[in-house]
């Protein structure tokens, strides 16, 4: 090449390269976007699919912790009154409404996806029906919530708006559950939504702020009652669902929650399947090493054989320092499939060898209060195994439906014989228990303190309800909605088994004693949220 | 298979193969020793040589060293400039002065030998490397440091950041982790933007990774601190640059062949010191009362644990608990698991041939390098190797046209421990030392199998997993190849050219194995966390191409000289990755995705990016006083909208060389060099959007999903998080004005600068928005900060009259940034503020600890806790005078009782370095710190055990308050933590330290005897890295990196061998 070419070499050289052209326009090569979602309805079932581990399913034994029922080793902040106001998160945070916002983006976009129209509403039922769950979680901890019905952008005025109230927020809830019902399949082999998890769902929620709003004086309640009783009818009429049971009392209860497979089984409206290596759980591991167990107050509740509480029945033995069985004995046949006795396995080995614990343990890394939880509790070496656990779970439970119905009636004043045999006594007659009468014919003079007066057939639902629900996740928010938060200043919520050793029962925490606070009924707004958003007030009682 | 032994032979045998072909072929071509040193003497007879100094002005010079070349024989003149040496016949003398040329005059039959030494302008044309050109340091107008490749040598460094810490004023280096093939960060004049921001590192004018530099290739290393310097890499320049320049050829004719070798013993700085068991049970069982009213051990327990503690001979570490009849084993035992864990020291081996030469037409480099590295752990055998080929070649095809070409190949191979059962120690930094790491459990069993999950659920036992289960390889491949070529048609003008292309590749396997797990009595079962095994591979495929053509004319025309250059850049990547895993596999011996049984999953990403600019540079200067530069460049980046993907960014820059006026007179008796500079430009950044190449697009997440639809866990797509649309570069503005100065006979040097820089636009989230927006704010152009500082560097070089030549620098700096715009109306102060010191902690003034119950129960700190408040409790100082102890609504005009009680950012940094020759030992010393610093120690290893109670408390925390030791440190033991959580003044750490970063000793042995066995250099010395160092943190903590969790710095004591012949 020539020295003078080089000249030449520059201008061809600066000439290819213009400023803005291809070379520089570039799109992620490997993502999804606004502009290539959004055309068919298989889009809206895998946008749809995100929600489905939100779930809580009946492994929530946890959630008791909580309550009256259990008494975990290291008590819980936030019903020891010790939860302060925090800055920022406390389940209201950016990611705690994050859940809501895909569901208002789904919302907002679905609409020009082209196909079968009974498919997209499917899928606009299943997101609606999401959009319900996470709203009614928020409520039940805050009360008011600002409802959103969009996903929003940094300028949107909503961003700014005072909390809706609790009426509006649930009537919106429930209009989404009634859309839902109107469009999701009767039916699903495959573990999605279906109509009937809607009304499963709807009966939860219209019976929760029903008696809300009854026991908290906010007025207004017998529509709410009346839209439990009518999606919980619903369920039942279908005719598609009955409670699982072989006729064996003894036994059909405890084998209901350590099935490994629920498919076929009609109490579960709907379950979550876990499978070997794909998805399993370890809650039979954690349940080993609870750290948690029973309170004596719990257990108390049980009534005898005969139908009656151990206050006024004859067939009470009451506590045995060397007979730990004793107080199990004549007892409704649940109380020994929900906590365990020394009669029973605890560990069964691979080569079928079955190992028995002694009872009351005090060992505040495994039973802590003396009676350990046996319901959901499997005693085979493969399900003790961590993580390894495919026993199915329930998301809802036609028991809950029946349980929802009964109560819902009952505060109507609507409860007949008939009403108690199609809910209540079909749970009696499967645990080997006499029915209930409308009149009860007893008064229980250990009565819960409760602080609005009930009837005795009240208390009675309520009682069954605590039973038949007991380690699944419902006693807190029952609690809550009946306005019974002092209950827990009982001293015996936190009271364990009798102790051999010493001959009295056990007291879990020394020196300390519960107050209840009406605070606690809500949880606390953060308080950045309330510098930033002055629109925001704060729940009664907390300091902002 | 085949496949995959093809590749090995690629990657592993084939660098290993060209070594070996080019020793070969080198040691045909490679001449005999060169002649020089030919003859040796005889002691012949000595006559007496005197005479006087002088510099060129006539005046004596004391202090001149005048020695016998080959002999070990010498004087210095005195102040008059006057020498007497008796010296053999025939031999020559040498005159040397620092700053001065050196003479050498041979002894015939004179007696008398006067001279005048001159002055070594060599000094003041030292040539600095700077953006796309050199250029002298004498003519510099920007803000440059320049270290050689000596700072490099003789270390024992694994990366290019660990011997560059503290060697340039305001470089900061951070090396926080000492694990086998960790790297450094870097920084440049501290905080960047709130967002971080590197600077751009340049090796040879391509960015590389230089963590997988050979440091022993590095010729020079150049950094660019003011916009004026950098502004000519625009967008990506922002935050300054570092270039690093390799080795070439010496066009001597000669070749030489080096061989460095260096072993070193590595100590950890800092390592976690537990509590032994009563200590541990005993917090415990009084931290449970507190908290829950019993004791957490109970009474059997604690028997158990007490007897081991007092006798461990006729003990047993485990026993059967009465109330539990299973197979597990209770704990009793007492185990001190840093010393289980972590070997006391371990070795690094590093290797080096290089091969350079060249003739007149031709010059090569050839280098190659292989670094080993242990690690710590004692039941992992970890290991990192890195080989490093490096070849650069130059030819002259005419006197206009010359070509070379640069050849790089790094390799690394790495094999680390698998991820914990938690997932939680996927970073390779982390230290395996897990948080269940409780006394109380033995290693053993008493049947000796190891203790754990099986024997009592609640445990994990580290050396179980980690002799048993499974491993991570990571293997890299970075090649590299760049074409250069360069016209010089006519004097003063050349054209430059170079085409560079890399391909990385990178290869991780992770295995986790099946291992059998032992209760009390009986079978074993396979050990949960890791059942099923599986094997899980990665792929990573990278391409880069870099194209640069610039031309540069120069011309002098008497007293105005010109230079000018102008370029086009442009540069692209392309990330391709896919993994597999698959799990049941057949055995753990063979890890391999077709020998399993389980369900396969797998991923793919794919992303890229370019930017492309042109740019150029003029320089005029003026009778050698006035200079004036001006620099431009037009950038483009893809990773910004259309509308806004360009800009151009000026800089400008000028400086006086004061000593070259006429008026300087007889200052210039004193200084040699006065100069005083200053700058200003103005730079793009897209730092805030590295690792997203495409901000401006909403691109959905897709994720598989915990829940079975049809049996299958389904993929679902989630939404776009929030996006602005109109991005643009962040612009920062930077003025610099500068000092350099050399004194004394170019014995004193000193270079100033001050600096301010206004990063504007920061892009960042965007102001602060309520919760419910559900998502977060998108990236904008919203924020502005401020960075101010100053650095300083002094170097005096002398040789005393007995040959001693030694040399101080001393190096200090500091920066502080602020705020200057955030829209924050509410002024919350966890957001940016305007105003805001980056760094700043905010807490709580600690008053003390509540002497008594009732002290504690009428004071009202529950909007901070809920728990009751007891003695020993902390209680914080009311600063507000508003009833109870608040944060106020955490806003900065209304936050209770918070006030701002230090500051993270370190300042004052300093570094003191002394070298010293002498005959034939040489010395150097590195002393760095950092003045000032507010260090708050994580939760973890401080005050975690307040609330977790699986967290091992450390022996320090045994200060804790109880009725009989009330003026405690550490609060009441409880276990739901509480004040000790919030930030305060109590546990505010002194993070200020000097540390004796490096101390070497070297011998070389006299040439006399090297001659004989046709070694031209030999030398042995000793290096010590970080040996020591003044510090008021927790010895637990290493005072630079203030983690515990992390792996440590390394105490290094090292031997190492240089060898040219």
């Amino acid at each position: 090449m020539k020295i003078k070419n080089i000249k030449y070499l520059l201008v061809l050289v600066l000439l290819n390269f213009g400023c803005n052209d291809e070379f520089m326009d570039r799109f992620p090569p490997d993502k999804v976007n606004d502009a290539n979602y959004w055309k068919t309805p298989g889009d809206l079932r895998t946008f749809a699919n995100q929600f489905y581990p939100d779930l809580i399913t009946s492994g929530n034994w946890t959630k008791d912790n909580m309550t009256d029922n259990q008494a975990p080793a290291n008590r819980i902040a936030f019903v020891w009154n010790e939860y302060v106001v925090p800055a920022s998160g406390g389940n209201w945070g950016k990611s705690d409404w994050a859940d809501i916002r895909s569901c208002n983006f789904f919302l907002q976009r679905y609409q020009t996806v082209e196909g079968d129209p009974e498919e997209i509403g499917r899928y606009v039922g299943e997101v609606k029906f999401f959009r319900a769950w996470y709203y009614f979680d928020k409520v039940r901890m805050f009360g008011d919530v600002p409802w959103l019905n969009q996903d929003l952008n940094i300028d949107s005025e909503e961003l700014f708006i005072e909390r809706t109230s609790r009426k509006t927020v649930v009537d919106s809830i429930l209009q989404d559950l009634d859309d839902a019902i109107g469009q999701l399949p009767e039916t699903s082999g495959e573990e999605r939504l279906t109509k009937y998890a809607a009304q499963a769902f709807k009966s939860r929620v219209a019976l929760y702020e029903g008696t809300w709003r009854k026991y908290h004086n906010l007025g207004d309640f017998e529509g709410l009652l009346q839209q439990a009783v009518g999606a919980s009818q619903e369920v039942i009429n279908s005719g598609m669902f009955e409670l699982y049971t072989t006729g064996n009392p003894q036994k059909d209860y405890n084998d209901l929650f350590v099935m490994d497979d629920l498919a076929g089984n009609k109490e579960a409206i709907m379950f979550k399947r876990y499978t070997e290596d794909l998805l399993m759980h370890n809650r039979v591991r954690q349940l080993g090493e609870a750290g948690s167990g029973f309170t004596k107050d719990f257990v108390d509740t049980y009534l005898d054989i005969n139908g009656l509480p151990i206050s006024i029945s004859n067939v009470y033995e009451g506590e045995s320092v060397s007979d730990y069985l004793r107080e199990f004995r004549n007892r409704d046949p649940r109380m020994r499939q929900t906590v365990y006795t020394p009669d029973q396995p605890y560990h069964i080995t691979d080569d079928g060898e079955i190992q028995y614990q002694h009872a009351p343990q005090f060992d505040n890394g495994m039973t802590f209060t003396g009676y350990r939880i046996y319901k959901m509790f499997s005693p085979t070496q493969r399900d003790f195994e961590y993580q390894r656990n495919t026993i199915d779970e329930f998301i809802f439970r036609y028991a809950e439906v029946l349980l929802n119905f009964a109560e819902a009636k009952a505060e109507l004043g609507e409860l007949t014989q008939q009403d108690l045999d199609d809910s209540i006594n079909l749970l009696r007659e499967r645990a080997g228990m006499p029915g209930l009468t409308p009149n009860v014919g007893f008064v229980d003079p250990d009565w819960p303190a409760w602080e609005v007066s009930i009837s005795a057939l009240l208390n009675e639902i309520r009682r069954e309800r605590r039973i038949e629900l007991a380690a699944e996740g419902f006693r807190f928010d029952d609690l809550m909605r009946w306005s019974a938060g002092r209950l827990l200043e009982n001293p015996e919520t936190y009271l364990g088994a009798l102790d051999p050793e010493t001959a009295e029962f056990r007291v879990l925490y020394p020196g300390r004693n519960r107050v209840w606070i009406d605070k606690l009924y809500l949880y606390p707004i953060p308080s950045q949220e309330i510098a930033l958003n002055p629109n925001i007030s704060q729940n009664p009682g907390w300091t902002p | 298979m085949e496949k995959q032994l093809q590749m090995l032979q690629l990657f592993w045998l084939y660098p290993r193969m060209i070594l070996v072909v080019q020793l070969l072929f080198l040691s045909f071509i490679v001449p005999a020793p060169v002649n020089g040193h030919a003859l040796f003497f005889q002691t012949k007879v000595d006559i007496i040589i005197t005479g006087v100094v002088l510099d060129k002005g006539g005046i004596p010079l004391p202090g001149v060293t005048v020695s016998v070349e080959g002999l070990n024989i010498g004087t210095a003149t005195g102040l008059d400039g006057q020498y007497s040496i008796a010296v053999p016949e025939g031999s020559t003398l040498v005159f040397s002065f620092i700053g001065f040329e050196s003479q050498r005059i041979l002894v015939e039959n004179q007696s008398e030998i006067n001279i005048t030494l001159f002055e070594d302008t060599a000094a003041l044309d030292e040539v600095v490397v700077i953006g796309y050109g050199t250029q002298k340091r004498v003519n510099l107008t920007g803000a440059v440091s320049q270290v050689s490749s000596e700072v490099l040598a003789n270390r024992p460094i694994t990366n290019l950041g660990q011997g560059l810490q503290g060697m340039v004023p305001n470089l900061n280096v951070n090396v926080n982790s000492g694990a086998p093939g960790r790297g450094s960060s870097f920084n440049i004049r501290g905080t960047t933007s709130i967002n971080g921001g590197d600077p751009l590192i340049l090796v040879d004018g391509v960015v590389m990774d230089v963590n997988l530099i050979n440091p022993e290739d590095i010729e020079t290393i150049s950094v660019l601190k003011d916009a004026a310097s950098s502004a000519i890499y625009g967008a990506r320049a922002a935050y300054g640059v570092i270039l690093i320049t390799t080795k070439d050829g010496k066009r001597s004719g000669n070749t030489v062949i080096s061989f460095n070798s260096n072993l070193s013993l590595n100590k950890p700085t800092a390592r976690p010191d537990y509590m032994n068991s009563m200590e541990y049970a005993n917090w415990m069982n009084a931290a449970n009362t507190t908290t829950n009213g019993f004791n957490y051990f109970d009474d059997e327990t604690m028997e158990h644990i007490q007897a081991f503690y007092d006798d461990p001979e006729n003990n047993a570490p485990v026993f059967r608990h009465s109330n539990d009849p299973s197979n597990m084993w209770r704990y009793s035992g007492n185990t001190d698991w840093t010393e289980v864990m972590l070997k006391d020291q371990y070795a690094i081996n590093n290797y080096n041939l290089n091969i350079s030469g060249g003739s007149d037409k031709l010059n090569y480099y050839t280098s190659a390098g292989m670094l080993k590295q242990n690690g710590l752990m004692k039941w992992f055998d970890e290991k990192y190797e890195r080989f490093n080929i490096l070849q650069n070649i130059e030819y002259n095809l005419n006197p206009w046209l010359e070509v070379g070409m640069k050849l790089t190949l790094n390799v690394s191979d790495q094999k680390a421990i698998p991820e914990n059962k938690h997932g939680s120690f996927a970073n390779l930094d982390n230290l395996y030392m897990a948080g269940d790491s409780r006394p109380i459990m033995p290693v053993y069993h008493p049947d000796g199998h190891f203790a754990g999950y099986s024997g009592n659920g609640y445990f994990t036992n580290m050396p179980a997993f980690l002799s048993q289960g499974g491993d991570r390889s990571h293997k890299t491949n970075d090649a590299w190849v760049t074409s250069t070529i360069r016209l010089t048609p006519f004097t003063g003008f050349a054209v430059n050219a170079d085409y560079t292309y890399n391909y990385y590749n990178a290869t991780r396997t992770h295995v986790m194995n099946e291992y059998w797990d032992y209760d009390a009595l009986g079978p074993a079962t396979l050990f949960p966390h890791t059942t099923p095994n599986w094997v899980r591979k990665d792929e990573q495929d990278d391409r880069y191409y870099a194209l640069n053509i610039f031309a540069e004319y120069e011309k002098d025309f008497g007293n105005h000289y010109f230079k000018s250059m102008v370029g086009f850049n442009q540069e692209e990547k392309q990330f391709n990755s896919f993994w597999v895993r698959r799990s049941n596999l057949i055995s753990n011996e063979i890890p391999y995705i077709s020998v399993a049984s389980g369900e396969r999953n797998g991923g793919d990403a794919a992303s890229d990016w370019a930017i492309r600019g042109g740019f150029f540079r003029l320089n005029y200067t003026y009778n050698d006083r006035y200079l004036l530069e001006i620099n431009g460049r037009y950038d483009g980046s893809t990773r910004f909208p259309s509308e806004d993907r360009f800009q151009f960014y000026p800089s400008f820059s000028a400086g006086w060389r004061i000593s070259n006026e006429s008026f300087w007179g007889s200052l210039g008796n004193v200084f040699d060099e006065f100069k005083i500079r200053g700058s200003y430009g103005s730079l793009g950044n897209q730092s805030a959007v590295d690792g997203n190449y495409y901000p401006y697009i909403a691109s959905y997440g897709t994720g598989e999903v915990s829940y079975l639809i049809n049996g299958e866990k389904p993929i679902a797509v989630y939404p776009s998080g929030l996006v602005s649309p109109s991005l643009t570069w962040e612009t920062v503005n930077q003025t610099d004005i500068g000092l350099d100065f050399s004194m004394i006979a170019n014995r004193l040097t000193g270079t100033l600068d001050w600096y301010q820089r206004d990063t504007k636009n920061m892009l960042t989230r965007s102001k602060t928005m309520p919760a419910i927006l559900g998502a977060n704010e998108p990236q904008a152009n919203a924020a502005d900060l401020r960075t101010k500082g100053f650095e300083v560097q002094l170097s005096w070089k002398d040789q005393l009259s007995n040959k001693l030549n030694y040399g101080i620098d001393l190096l200090f700096s500091d920066y502080t940034s602020e705020i200057t715009k955030f829209d924050n109306p509410n002024g919350i102060i966890s957001d940016y503020y305007i105003g805001k010191k980056i760094g700043e902690i905010w807490g709580f003034e600690t008053e003390g600890l509540f002497e008594t119950d009732d002290e504690a129960s009428d004071y009202d700190q529950s909007q901070i806790v809920g728990h009751n408040l007891l003695a020993g409790d902390i209680k914080f100082k009311d600063l507000d005078g508003k009833p109870g102890i608040t944060r106020g609504s955490q806003t900065l005009s209304d936050h209770g009782d918070l006030r701002i009680i230090g500051n993270s950012t370190p300042r004052y940094s300093y570094g003191v370095r002394l070298n010293a020759d002498y005959t034939n030992f040489d010395f150097s010393l590195f002393l760095q710190g950092v003045g000032q610093r507010d260090f708050y120690p994580g939760n973890t290893f401080m005050y975690a055990h307040y609330s977790s109670e699986w967290a091992v408390p450390q022996k320090f925390n045994m200060d804790y308050w109880s009725p009989e030791n009330p003026d405690a440190y550490f609060p009441r033991p409880r276990l739901n933590g509480g004040e000790i959580g919030n930030a305060q003044t109590r546990y505010l750490q002194n993070g200020a330290y000097m540390r004796l970063k490096l101390l070497s000793v070297g011998y070389s042995l006299p040439p006399s005897l090297l001659q004989r066995i046709k070694v031209e250099r030999l030398r042995i010395y000793f290096s010590g890295q970080n040996l020591f160092e003044f510090t008021q943190v927790e010895s637990i903590f290493d005072p630079e990196s203030n983690r515990v969790n992390m792996y440590p710095l390394n105490r290094s004591y090292s031997l190492g061998i240089n060898l040219s012949f």
